[in-house]
């Protein structure tokens, strides 16, 4: 029996194997490499190009020109995925390029460096990422739409960076782990509509001005974020580590960059960022804005606490129209360490007890979900039940109210019709937990 | 070489075209629906269509199943959405029966066909992990070359 369980898959013709590749998302597609010696070989005949930006700036410069063309090259068709090497030697060592191409117009340049270039020699060439250099005569590299960059390190900065002028109607980029990277630029851009920053360890300034971006993801620590123009905003994740450890907070900065982001609809924020802000005594109603777009609201941090309890009702102030609500605790992530502010933006306030917060906190007029994950029913000290009995107390239309714990063990609670006095929370194993609470809402079955 | 009948007569047969496959069985298809072959158009216009032709790569349970294929399409007045349901009804079938309407469809250059059998197998591939898709499939790995493999392409894996 097992004799006709042949390996049926790897014996159809190559070109149909390129074919059920094309099918797959570039990332999956480049896996399949991994399958069998077969698999591997289709993606070669890899073309490999060499590059030599060493002997000095004019080198160097032309090095980028006969790269671009090449890439450009690269670029002439989407048929089929292709993985070229770009090899680039520079004096402080050799970097290769693997340029990968998916079919759906997209490009994923994943930048390996030779032992020489760990020691992070820094060239005395500006670091950084953006519309810098002059254009070149390209079409096919204005074909492509997506751009993927990992790992670029700081001599091949200049590439990088002519490649994204030249990329003129890109939509999608991602820059990934460029360690080195300091300044990111994005000027006078009308076509990318999704950026993603993600552990970039050494940057210190994002600057996007891009009018049809409608997706911003930065994950890393806290630097110099400045969005101009970013009126089509959508979805913004602000996946936070902490605070750049140079430099103090900057409030004004960090209020800005809040203020930029008011038109968007999805926000995703690290808990730390506005436990900091409220402790430097911003109070969030009494801004000049608001996030009046904002429907879906997600909130992380390593663990709930009175200041950041008191600071996420602060924040929900400036979210009238917020419909959904997550709550996510994970220890896993590092923990952000409150730094003691001496001067406050409004007044202070965390000092106020819980009652008082609540009773500052506005109507949630149309919150109908709240999802709180990482959370036990009967742990937290009691924060839990706190932000429950807030959520009651100010909302009108909520549905449901679900809280998972990392054991995916969940509960959930809705609406019973009569008031009862003893409330009892039932997990999905169908044991009730009695509590003393007078919540008006009976629990039910969790899912 | 006579045409097609002529619009005259009261109960014009269509044109058929006999197909036979490589274990001896013969089956028919109409010219219309065997048009959706490239192969098969060629040798039609070749006038080579007038005898059985022989398929020696096909077997006769998927030839069936082509010509099957191949009739459907040819349909007019069917709708996208009940077309697509048929498809995926189609290939709703084990993966080597798949990979059999691959080669023929291939072989007989049937474009439609050969799209949508690649793409259940791309759907068969999608989300899962290198083993899984070797389990699927019965694929022997090559484990010197995977770590090399895996060091270049690290953003894959992650």
């Amino acid at each position: 029996m097992a004799q006709e369980h042949l390996d049926l898959i790897s014996n159809l013709p190559q070109d149909i194997l390129q074919r059920i590749k094309s099918f797959l998302p570039l990332k999956e597609a480049v896996r399949t490499s991994l399958l069998s010696t077969q698999w591997m070989s289709l993606w070669s005949p890899t073309v490999v190009s060499h590059f030599d930006a060493g002997d000095g700036l004019t080198s160097a410069i032309n090095a980028v020109k006969d790269s671009l063309e090449a890439v450009g090259t690269i670029l002439r068709s989407y048929d089929s995925l292709e993985m070229h090497k770009l090899c680039f030697r520079f004096p402080e060592g050799d970097v290769t390029v693997i340029a990968t191409k998916g079919v759906d117009r997209e490009l994923h340049l994943n930048f390996l460096h030779s032992e020489k270039e760990e020691q992070k020699c820094y060239s005395p060439i500006r670091r950084e990422l953006g519309n810098t250099s002059p254009p070149i005569n390209s079409t096919n590299l204005s074909t492509l739409r997506t751009l993927h960059l990992r790992s670029v390190a700081s001599v091949t900065e200049d590439f990088a960076s002519s490649l994204l002028t030249n990329c003129r109607l890109l939509q999608s980029l991602k820059i990934e782990r460029c360690g080195g990277l300091k300044r990111i630029a994005i000027e006078k851009n009308e076509s990318l509509k999704s950026l993603m920053i993600a552990d970039c360890l050494d940057i210190e300034n994002v600057t996007v001005s891009a009018t049809g971006l409608r997706s911003f993801v930065y994950k890393g620590l806290l630097t110099h974020i400045h969005m101009k123009n970013a009126l089509n905003l959508v979805d913004v994740v602000l996946d936070l580590e902490g605070a750049f450890g140079r430099g103090d907070f900057d409030c004004e900065e960090v209020l800005s960059l809040l203020s930029s982001l008011k038109e968007v609809e999805t926000l995703t924020t690290s808990g730390w960022l506005l436990e900091w802000l409220c402790s430097a005594g911003v109070i969030f109603g009494r801004l000049e804005f608001q996030l009046h777009k904002l429907k879906q609201l997600r909130w992380t941090d390593t663990l709930m606490d009175d200041a950041k309890r008191d600071s996420l009702a602060c924040f929900l102030n400036i979210c009238p129209i917020l419909e959904k609500l997550f709550i996510t605790i994970d220890p896993s992530r590092s923990r952000v360490i409150r730094p003691y502010f001496h001067q406050y933006w409004h007044e202070p306030h965390l000092w106020m007890d819980f009652p008082a917060v609540k009773s500052n906190v506005s109507k949630l007029k149309h919150l109908t979900l709240v999802e709180f994950f990482g959370f036990t029913i009967d742990g937290e000290d009691g924060l839990l039940s706190s932000l429950v009995d807030l959520l009651l107390e100010k909302t009108i239309v909520l549905k449901s109210i679900t809280v998972k714990s990392h054991e995916n063990v969940s509960w959930g609670f809705t609406k019973v019709p009569s008031k009862r006095p003893a409330l009892k929370w039932w997990n999905y194993r169908r044991t009730a937990i009695s509590l003393p609470r007078n919540f008006s809402f009976a629990l039910i079955q969790g899912r | 070489m006579s045409s097609p009948s002529s619009s005259s007569s009261l109960s014009c047969p269509k044109k058929m075209i006999t197909l036979k496959s490589s274990d001896g069985e013969t089956f028919e298809i109409e010219e219309i629906a065997a048009l959706q072959s490239k192969t098969l158009e060629n040798m039609i216009d070749e006038n080579c269509a007038d005898t059985p032709i022989p398929l020696p790569n096909i077997e006769g349970k998927v030839l069936a199943k082509v010509v099957e294929f191949c009739t459907k399409h040819a349909e007019v007045g069917v709708d996208a959405e009940s077309l697509r349901a048929w498809d995926d009804e189609f290939v709703n079938v084990e993966h080597n029966t798949v990979f059999d309407y691959i080669l023929a469809a291939n072989f007989l250059e049937i474009p439609t066909l050969l799209d949508l059998a690649c793409r259940v197998v791309a759907d068969m591939i999608k989300g899962k992990t290198p083993d899984e898709i070797r389990k699927i499939f019965n694929i022997k790995p090559s484990p010197e070359e995977e770590e090399e493999v895996r060091r270049e392409n690290q953003w894959a894996f992650e």
